[in-house]
């Protein structure tokens, strides 16, 4: 379960709309409130979607950061970053 | 509607699914119960799922038509333990990232049994991984 820690902050932004919202405003500081690696810390303010689905996060989780645009991502950046990953790699 | 409704609503979006034949069984369970309820009330069970959906993975904005044709087909020939042998967790989500929300139909199919008295017009969009459908059952 590596990648339970960040599992759990996306759905964190999912159902908490007061954090949803600092991590909107100041990203790395509200992240940095979080038990998260370093490294997950800093792909998660990268936006890096991609990695993150190899890392394991499932990406009904991710999305979220799409569908609520954070992290510099929106539908159309999230796709692009995802699909860089080939299908049958999924 | 003024019939009482049972949701029928199980965890399919993410592993660990539990295995399609158990949602059948949940379903014969639930089917058994409401059957041995005393009266003659009618009672809608209601359930919600896709067949092929992707949410988020590199599959996203994919449709896996051939098995949402089959998985129709095999719901509107009444094929259900054939579908829970075939729909094993890695087949369902090769369907797509949140596509295990089909056992909720197994549920609902293992409900109905063989009381079936008929089913209504299809509304399928398999372009789309989805359909929808009622069923009208015979009275216990």
């Amino acid at each position: 379960m590596t990648a339970y820690r960040v599992n759990k902050a996306l759905h964190r932004i999912s159902q908490d709309d007061a954090f949803r919202e600092a991590v909107r405003a100041d990203p790395a500081a509200a992240l940095g409130t979080l038990d998260l690696e370093p490294g997950e810390r800093r792909l998660l303010l990268e936006g890096d979607v991609a990695s993150l689905y190899r890392y394991g996060v499932h990406p009904f989780l991710l999305f979220h950061l799409a569908r609520f645009e954070l992290c510099g991502l929106n539908w159309g950046q999230y796709t692009r970053r995802i699909k860089a990953i080939p299908i049958d790699e999924a | 509607m003024d019939e009482p409704m049972v949701p029928i609503f199980t965890r399919g979006l993410t592993p660990p699914l539990p295995k399609a034949s158990r949602s059948v069984a949940l379903g014969r369970r639930v089917g058994e119960v409401l059957r041995e309820l005393p009266g003659d009330e009618r009672v809608a069970l209601v359930a919600s799922g896709v067949f092929s959906l992707d949410v988020g993975s590199p599959r996203i904005g994919t449709v896996d038509r051939e098995w949402t044709a089959h998985v129709l087909d095999r719901i509107l020939n009444a094929q259900i333990d054939a579908l829970a042998h075939e729909a094993t967790t890695q087949r369902m989500l090769a369907a797509g990232s949140v596509a295990g929300e089909m056992i909720n139909w197994l549920a609902v199919l293992g409900a109905m049994g063989d009381r079936v008295r008929s089913v209504s017009p299809t509304y399928a969009q398999v372009q789309e991984g989805h359909a929808f459908l009622f069923w009208d059952l015979e009275a216990v």
